[in-house]
């Protein structure tokens, strides 16, 4: 995977924004 | 590594940190210098932390916040940005291994009385499958706890990647997976209390052992699917940094490529949080609490004829109603204990999609301590369960003694068997239709 491609990046801060709810240790904790 | 994105975490003191740990952080940036893939060890650019000590409310302006740096940085997981530590520490850190250890021995208990022959209805199996349930969810992630929060070692970075990999499996997707069984189990158990209630005749044909038995592994594969992709939505890379002044393996967070490439990751969440959302907290509330009604309402009737029979002196009908009634209202409060535990997870997770995803109004530092609350309650609940089914079944009461006590205690006050549910078990052929 190219870590420099626009695209990837987009990607992981998509992936940091879904991940700032964190469920916890019982539910699910931080994707 | 110039543009590489993602999460830092920063290593900072938090309030509970101890003088050592104070020491070891003097200088986060020696900490965290040589930072490198092992693939190409190309070095990275250090990020500048300063050496601000984090109190709490830095620690709340970081939460979504600094705790993620982005460009020329590079992310490793650790567990001192995961929880508020303010409220991480004392809860998981110290409340949780009391907590853990009531759960065990109270749910071991229903397990044991449960699981005893003359306690072998449909209502009871199910009844026995949450109990089991419930203390694998506080099991699985106790050591992980234990390490983090009581001996204070969440400011450490996770590592290896195998330890990475193991955190997740055990701290985030099988407690998850036991939670949301539990969750459907306590459903189906609703249902059962339902149909013997509200529609008796039926009871016979759609509540037998064997169709108990084959809804229960469905429940436990559905939500075992529903956890699975969990397990490979993304990828640990290997991560060598300076630590304490060796190197050491720690793991670099990443999206994988097949939701990259194949779904993208909004649509991947999105799903993922909307089953959670939809399947596991507001369908389940919403049923639970339409069966409550209408069992309540059901309640409320047998009462009235309870008292009509007892101005007729029939003693017999008025002691089976009234043990229907006391079983009928320990189910409600089983389900209403549920319901607290539930319905702020569900408005916190919605809230979290349409914040994640349309408009950005959710305050995570907020969001975040109300989901450690409503974790701390959910695991707190869990031995009250314990204590309704003692406290409102008369033969759990007397197979605990039997077991317990020996059977002399117990026969002092047995001159019937009741089913934990399910009233009289002398007046009935199938054992469960009361009504």
């Amino acid at each position: 995977q190219d870590r420099n491609d626009t695209e990837w990046i987009q990607s992981q801060k998509d992936r940091e924004k879904w991940c700032r709810l964190n469920l916890g240790p019982y539910l699910g904790g931080r994707c | 590594m110039d543009n590489y994105t993602d999460v830092l975490y920063q290593y900072r003191l938090a309030p509970s940190a101890s003088p050592e740990m104070e020491m070891e952080l003097a200088d986060p940036r020696q900490m965290v210098r040589g930072f490198h893939l092992p693939t190409n060890e190309s070095q990275l650019e250090i990020p500048d932390y300063g050496n601000e000590s984090l109190d709490y409310p830095n620690y709340q302006q970081m939460v979504g916040g600094p705790c993620r740096m982005e460009d020329n940085n590079i992310s490793y997981w650790n567990l001192t940005c995961d929880s508020p530590l303010e409220y991480a520490m004392p809860l998981y850190g110290y409340c949780m291994p009391f907590l853990l250890i009531i759960t065990i021995i109270s749910n071991s208990l229903i397990v044991l009385v449960l699981s005893k022959k003359s306690m072998a209805t449909p209502t009871n199996f199910v009844l026995m499958g949450m109990a089991i349930c419930d203390m694998l969810t506080v099991i699985f992630p106790a050591p992980g706890l234990w390490y983090m929060y009581t001996f204070g070692n969440h400011y450490k970075p996770l590592h290896p990647v195998s330890m990475c990999l193991a955190y997740s499996i055990f701290n985030e997707i099988m407690p998850a997976m036991c939670h949301t069984i539990s969750v459907w189990l306590t459903l189906a158990l609703a249902v059962q209390r339902y149909i013997y209630v509200c529609h008796a005749p039926m009871a016979r044909t759609w509540c037998t052992m064997p169709r108990v038995r084959r809804c229960t592994a469905y429940i436990a594969l559905l939500a075992f699917l529903h956890q699975l992709p969990r397990f490979f939505d993304r990828t640990y890379m290997p991560l060598v940094i300076e630590w304490n002044g060796s190197p050491t393996e720690v793991c670099h967070l990443e999206t994988s490529m097949w939701v990259h490439d194949y779904i993208g990751v909004d649509l991947y969440y999105t799903s993922y949080y909307l089953f959670r959302v939809l399947f596991v907290h507001l369908l389940p509330c919403i049923i639970l609490v339409t069966l409550n009604i209408l069992l309540f309402a059901a309640m409320r009737q047998a009462q009235e004829r309870r008292k009509l029979l007892f101005r007729e002196n029939r003693k017999k009908e008025c002691k089976k109603l009234r043990e229907t009634n006391c079983t009928t209202l320990m189910l409600i409060v089983v389900v209403s204990v549920f319901l607290l535990a539930e319905i702020p997870i569900a408005v916190v997770t919605a809230m979290h999609i349409v914040s994640s995803l349309i408009i950005e109004f959710l305050d995570y530092g907020l969001a975040n301590i109300c989901i450690m609350l409503t974790n701390f309650f959910l695991v707190f609940s869990y031995p009250i369960n314990f204590g309704i089914y003692c406290g409102m079944s008369r033969q759990f009461r007397e197979t605990f003694k039997e077991i317990f006590l020996g059977r002399l205690m117990a026969k002092k006050d047995s001159s019937t068997k009741y089913s934990i549910v399910n009233g009289a078990r002398t007046c009935t052929n199938t054992n469960e239709t009361v009504l």
